[in-house]
């Protein structure tokens, strides 16, 4: 062994005890933001602030405390995006249901302004969701229409008048079933907790 | 507790039900249950939102200088929870705690 190499293993120890240094110092710099993220609740921000750095504290070597640091950062992170889209599809559902309840006083009112209220309501949906969901709803809704212009007159205007609230109202129980599975597969609903 | 029961649930709960005085602090309970942080915190979320577990802080002295921990414990009503939900999906393990429901035994 000689000189230079004494030198470089020396160097690379001295930075390798710096840098875990700086692995611990980074933990716990992390774990306040880990709680942010976590949880909207100030209170319970504070909480898992102090608690993390005590478990983190507890746990040996920069590496690990880094490490730990971290996985509660992604942790909070994953929460944080569920919170966010839990919030934007409830935007969603809530103008998705105003323009419906739009759409069927137009139809209610007899007033059809450009297309017609159950068709405006099906191009939103399909627009926000992709045509294959509503697939079996607009099959049934041709279905029924093809019946009503075969059958007699008086239930050809009976299903004229009704359908639109009829398709509004099915769309619109679809429509919420479809938010909340989605919510449930992508995060549970915001929580003070 | 209407949620669904995952592995990881009943693996907290059953550390929770081994520990003394059915009390344990965060990283003992990851520690026992050998699950990531934060699905160990999510589960003591969803159990104190259902009034299964209490929560404490630890008491330090003067001259300790580092951040408290927390200890999660078991409500008489977690523990009959536990108990049940642990016989129901890991017979070969309730037995082990079958004498302790009440809380009497760690008393």
């Amino acid at each position: 062994m000689n000189w230079n190499e004494i030198i470089i293993g020396g160097l690379v120890g001295w930075a390798l005890g710096d840098l875990l240094s700086v692995f611990k110092w980074a933990a716990l710099r992390i774990v306040p933001v880990a709680a942010r993220l976590w949880t909207i609740n100030p209170d319970r921000r504070a909480i898992y602030a102090e608690e993390w750095a005590a478990l983190i504290a507890e746990r040996p070597g920069g590496i690990l405390k880094l490490g730990t640091a971290l996985s509660f950062a992604l942790g909070g992170l994953s929460r944080a995006c569920g919170r966010r889209l839990h919030l934007t599809l409830k935007n969603i559902e809530g103008r998705l249901l105003r323009r419906l309840m739009h759409d069927l006083t137009s139809a209610s009112l007899g007033s059809h302004r450009g297309a017609h209220p159950s068709v405006r309501a099906l191009r939103t949906c399909v627009r926000i969701f992709g045509g294959i969901g509503l697939l079996p709803l607009v099959i049934l809704g041709t279905a029924l229409e093809c019946l009503a212009a075969r059958e007699r007159d008086s239930i050809r205007q009976i299903v004229e008048r009704d359908l639109p609230m009829v398709r509004g109202i099915a769309l619109l129980s679809f429509s919420r079933r479809v938010f909340r599975a989605a919510a449930e597969v992508l995060g549970s609903p915001p929580t003070t907790r | 507790m209407t949620e669904r029961v995952t592995q990881p649930t009943l693996d907290v709960l059953e550390a929770l039900l081994a520990a003394e005085d059915f009390e344990l602090h965060g990283w003992a309970i990851i520690k026992g249950t050998k699950r990531a942080g934060p699905t160990v915190y999510k589960i003591l979320e969803r159990l104190a939102g259902a009034d299964l577990l209490t929560e404490r802080w630890e008491e330090l002295g003067p001259e300790d200088n580092r951040p408290r921990r927390r200890f999660y414990k078991l409500t008489p009503n977690g523990r009959a929870h536990a108990h049940q939900l642990l016989a129901e999906r890991r017979p070969q393990t309730a037995s082990r705690w079958g004498h302790l429901l009440g809380g009497e035994a760690h008393a």
